[in-house]
């Protein structure tokens, strides 16, 4: 395997076909518990580092170590254990303790499990690295069009909206980009496509998402939902086509305070309208203080509905939000308002999927030092003029690449060279932790939103604005995974 | 008593290292391709020497050993070549971002009270525990072409050492040098 080859390795295959999970019981194979314990039980004795978080809660302890990164949750005697064992024999210990000592076989089970994650050994070894994830491109956005027939507040693209098409990309000028593009590709890319509303040219948005999945992406189409035609339903539903719609709340008034007035009816019509054709329907929602407390009602009205997913997502404070008009809800809060939601409502989990919660717990399930959330490394934006932008969140002139149209454009010299990207490459909490330097949880937060990072503090490589509410939040969602690991769904690329 | 939960560690050594870097560049492996030439050569004319030499019981072994010896040259290409020297085509960019590093490092040893290294690989402790990388060693203070970076004292309070590496050409003294001064020291500046 090259080193490019290692780059590209997806962390959470190679873990699959190694690693046998599980979060209660056993944690490793027979083989690799005794190779550990080969190690553990030299004649030296044994080192804890330090964890940077020790949390406790109704008599379990979380421990975290934010270089690793890695986080566990034991009991309060294993928790003993382990400091007991700092700096001395296993059977020292044992010995002290008759009742640990009929427990041997499971405690030396789980120390292997610690012993592998590299937070308990010997003192001269050195901590093994977790690999990271793959640096090909994952995600190409597109933004086929600037036009929309709505102007919705928060729109991450408001700012950008204009009634003219004539410097529109044609389709043509998307399959060449795709077509050059192809030797930077992962494996299974996604294919995303939105705007303005890109079913106000439908054939084209058609066009180019077969174009993408001929060259093996999967496609995505984000769209409000009220330009839906049977035509289009029917052939998006040929083609294999998942249809995001935007739609803020399970009622009028919920949705038309963001979308405009008699946004919902048409939304909802053209939702029926692709479940009546098959097509993979997912409806998202944007979640801010006012529609929040409905999370419930949100997910019983998609149930209804028959949608295939539904999907919530924070409010980011970018492009139309940075108004206020809608006050964002702190992470933490959120994670535990669908917590608790999904614990009550075991039959929303079949609709979980790509939302907040699933995404974050699925970062969260794994010790993965991640560069950054993928801006730079694992994302494009084509905007509808032929600018490129890192990704969707970084849709602004401060971060503008290139343009596909400009006279020789080389894609392969726009991504290895761009000051843009590599600025932004840079400045990852791996290799330039800055002020993150000490956050136990740093691996697993990235840092936050770039893009938000940018339109807050007028630099990306800033500490988020919402860096106490991110850190709650995935110290909470760890605890959440300690107590229901089964809702940390494999979360899907696009998001 | 239980460890009741736990994030998974994925069990793939991959060479993160430079891996922000590497997104950025690409990598090189002259002799990966020539050892692969060279095994698939060998096998396919041991192959051919002794399927066309049947009935030459003499000839149709020394055809087998020698494609043999191109399966064994095979092995060798995948687990020596793949894992050998890199050469990287934006080695520039992999000396300043390694530089910027050392000096993050050096800044962190300075601000904990410590004093400017005397060498460069006393550092491997401090960069290994300042988090970036528990798994460092003297491949880091190597630069884009793989030659040592080299760590000047300076005798200017203002500016209180230099990282410097020979570029291409491997001379110090030439136009090529790339050097990373460290951070004008702001007391020494009032």
């Amino acid at each position: 395997m090259g080193v490019m080859d290692w780059l590209t390795h997806d962390a959470y295959s190679s873990h699959s076909s190694h690693f046998y999970y599980s979060y209660k019981g056993t944690h490793l194979p027979q083989s690799e518990i005794g190779n550990h314990m080969a190690v553990l039980t030299k004649d030296k004795p044994w080192r804890l580092t330090s964890p940077d978080l020790v949390e406790e809660r109704d008599g379990l302890i979380l421990l975290v170590w934010g270089d690793l990164p890695y986080w566990s949750v034991v009991d309060q005697e294993f928790y003993n254990l382990l400091r007991e064992l700092d700096g001395r024999w296993l059977e020292q210990v044992l010995n002290e303790h008759p009742a640990w000592r009929e427990q041997r076989r499971e405690i030396e089970m789980q120390l292997a499990v610690l012993r592998k994650a590299g937070v308990f050994g010997l003192p001269e070894q050195k901590t093994p690295a977790p690999p990271l994830y793959g640096t090909k491109i994952e995600n190409i956005a597109l933004n086929l069009t600037r036009r929309c027939n709505l102007r919705c507040r928060f729109c991450y693209n408001l700012p950008y909206l204009t009634k003219d098409s004539s410097e529109e990309v044609s389709v043509e000028e998307v399959g060449g980009f795709l077509r050059t593009l192809k030797p930077f590709l992962a494996k299974h890319p996604t294919f995303t496509v939105l705007g303005g509303e890109p079913l106000l040219e439908a054939e084209k948005l058609l066009a180019v998402c077969e174009m993408a999945i001929r060259q093996g992406c999967t496609a995505l189409v984000s769209t409000n939902g009220t330009q839906v035609t049977d035509d289009f339903a029917r052939r998006a539903a040929k083609l294999g086509l998942q249809v995001q719609v935007s739609l803020d709340g399970h009622t009028a008034k919920l949705n038309d305070a963001v979308r405009g007035k008699g946004s919902f009816d048409r939304t909802v019509a053209g939702i029926r309208r692709l479940i009546e054709h098959n097509v993979y329907t997912i409806i998202s929602q944007v979640c801010h203080r006012g529609n929040l407390p409905h999370l419930g009602a949100y997910y019983r009205f998609g149930r209804s509905l028959g949608v295939n997913e539904v999907r919530f997502i924070p409010l980011k404070c970018l492009g139309g939000a940075t108004a206020g008009e809608f006050t964002p809800v702190p992470l933490d809060e959120l994670l535990n308002h669908a917590f608790s939601l999904f614990k009550a409502h075991p039959e929303f989990l079949p609709l979980v999927g790509r939302d907040a919660f699933s995404i974050l717990a699925s970062t969260c399930r794994f010790s993965s030092r991640r560069p950054s959330c993928g801006t730079g490394l694992q994302t494009v934006l084509l905007d509808a003029d032929g600018t490129l932008y890192p990704c969707l969140n970084t849709n602004h002139p401060a971060f503008r690449i290139a343009n596909i149209r400009e006279p020789g454009f080389d894609i392969k010299r726009v991504w290895l060279d761009s000051p843009v990207l590599n600025d932004l490459r840079r400045r990852t909490v791996l290799f330039h932790p800055g002020e993150h330097a000490g956050c136990p949880v740093r691996y697993w937060c990235l840092g936050g939103c770039r893009g938000e990072n940018y339109a807050v503090t007028g630099d990306a490589g800033k500490r988020s604005p919402d860096c106490a509410s991110l850190r709650h939040g995935i110290i909470a969602m760890f605890w959440m995974l300690a107590e229901r690991p089964d809702l940390a769904k494999p979360a899907m690329k696009s998001c | 008593m239980q460890l009741i939960a736990h994030s998974v560690v994925p069990s793939t050594p991959v060479p993160y290292l430079y891996l922000g870097y590497l997104s950025a560049t690409t990598t090189e492996q002259p002799f990966r391709n020539i050892g692969l030439l060279f095994s698939i050569i060998l096998i396919a004319f041991g192959l051919l020497m002794a399927i066309g030499r049947f009935r030459q019981l003499r000839k149709v072994l020394i055809g087998l050993l020698i494609a043999a010896c191109g399966f064994g040259a095979l092995a060798l290409t995948r687990t020596y070549l793949d894992n050998g020297p890199v050469r990287y085509q934006h080695p520039l960019r992999v000396t300043e971002s390694t530089m910027h590093s050392i000096r993050e490092a050096i800044s962190q040893r300075l601000m904990a009270g410590g004093s400017i290294p005397g060498d460069l690989h006393e550092l491997e402790t401090d960069l290994a525990s300042h988090s970036m990388n528990p798994t460092i060693d003297d491949q880091y203070l190597k630069d884009g072409w793989m030659h040592p970076i080299v760590l000047r004292r300076l005798d200017n309070p203002a500016i209180l050492y230099e990282l410097a590496s020979a570029g291409p050409d491997e001379k110090f003294g030439t136009e090529d040098d790339v050097i990373v001064q460290s951070q004008t020291n702001p007391q020494a500046v009032d």
